[in-house]
């Protein structure tokens, strides 16, 4: 009888045992895994790149001849944004290569590792045209342009490492104070 | 209780003890979340934007009365401060606008925040549900005779 209780005492005791391994294990993966994860995500957010996306898109439109440069400061001119829209409708925005000033391009990003499309919502959340051809988003993606893939209601960064939203108030300025009114400029960024 | 049942009964705590602390791990570590959104030069941009904008960009004839012409198409808001005779500066900008308001006490405060909310929430311009932001004056102290203020024009956070 005796005999028979330790051995019990022990299976009960192999058995916590494992049981206690077996969950520590589990946890120590999970815990590492989602650690791990969550580090190199907060590493990965940090591009000091991206605070200047606005700035360096100015200053590279901004090389460009006079009726394509749509954007000066906060104002966007609406009649050249559709002269630029015209000249850059099927091609990336990082098409744009600024002559002098050797390989920098149209959005300031290296096209390699990034893809980027360019629109402007508008006050009511309606995506507003920026020609007459009905093109809403510049640029492209791997999918093919912004305008296709959004446009069937596909996220232009699907396969993509990471999607990286920015916006910037803007005035748009159509030349006439009755339909001027400030809108939102977005930039999406799609990391490879 | 038998054997079969007491292990039978281990293993289910074991199970149910797991599946917590899974559900525990997602919570505090949520998987991939490719969504960022860069919000360190938003400040700078709206008053950017503000400065920028003039009267006459978004309003005709500012500085008139409405029956003399003076509209704000998009913004009523703007439109019941910046169609008034007792407008000063009939070329500033928005941010100006707002200076003169302020100084002039011309109109109560809850006018200038109903104007930000207008031309930022309202519009869509910037989602509140999103990204809270505040808009805050500040008059520093001018050579001891007049002492410095601050004024909260815009809060989120404020009803």
């Amino acid at each position: 009888m005796n005999k028979m209780n330790t051995k019990k005492a022990q299976i009960f005791s192999m058995d916590l045992v494992f049981g206690i391994i077996i969950f520590i294990l589990i946890l120590l993966l999970f815990l590492g895994f989602f650690l791990f994860g969550s580090i190199t995500k907060n590493i990965k957010t940090y591009d000091y790149e991206m605070d200047y996306l606005f700035m360096n898109m100015e200053k590279n439109v901004g090389q460009l001849n006079d009726a394509m440069i749509f954007i000066h400061g906060s104002r966007i001119d609406a009649a050249r944004l559709r002269t630029f829209t015209n000249a850059y409708e099927d091609k990336s925005i990082d098409d744009f290569v600024i002559g002098y000033v050797g390989a920098a391009r149209g959005i300031g990003l290296d096209p390699a590792a990034y893809d980027v499309c360019l629109y402007f919502t508008d006050n009511d959340a309606s995506i507003i045209s920026l020609a007459p051809s009905g093109i809403k988003y510049l640029g492209n993606v791997t999918e093919g342009t912004c305008n296709s893939v959004i446009n069937q209601g596909k996220n232009p960064c699907d396969g993509y490492e990471e999607a990286i939203s920015m916006f910037k108030p803007v005035l748009m300025d159509v030349g006439n104070s009755d339909i001027n009114r400030i809108v939102q400029m977005n930039l999406v960024v799609c990391k490879k | 209780m038998k054997k079969g049942q007491v292990f039978t009964l281990d293993v289910l705590i074991a199970i149910v003890i797991i599946i917590i602390g899974i559900a525990i791990l997602f919570y505090l570590y949520p998987t991939k979340d490719t969504n960022y959104y860069n919000t360190e030069r938003m400040s700078e941009d709206v008053i950017s934007v503000l400065q920028e904008t003039k009267l006459s960009d978004i309003c005709v004839n500012p500085g008139n009365t409405t029956s003399h012409g003076c509209r704000c198409q998009h913004y009523n808001t703007v439109q019941q401060l910046v169609c008034d005779e007792s407008l000063i500066n009939k070329d500033a900008d928005i941010l100006s606008f707002m200076t003169e308001l302020i100084e002039t006490r011309r109109v109560p405060s809850n006018m200038i925040h109903d104007m930000i909310k207008e031309i930022f929430v309202e519009k869509g311009v910037i989602d509140e549900k999103r990204f809270g932001f505040a808009i805050i004056y500040t008059k520093p102290t001018n050579n001891l005779t007049e002492r410095g203020y601050t004024y909260e024009l815009y809060n989120t956070e404020t009803p």
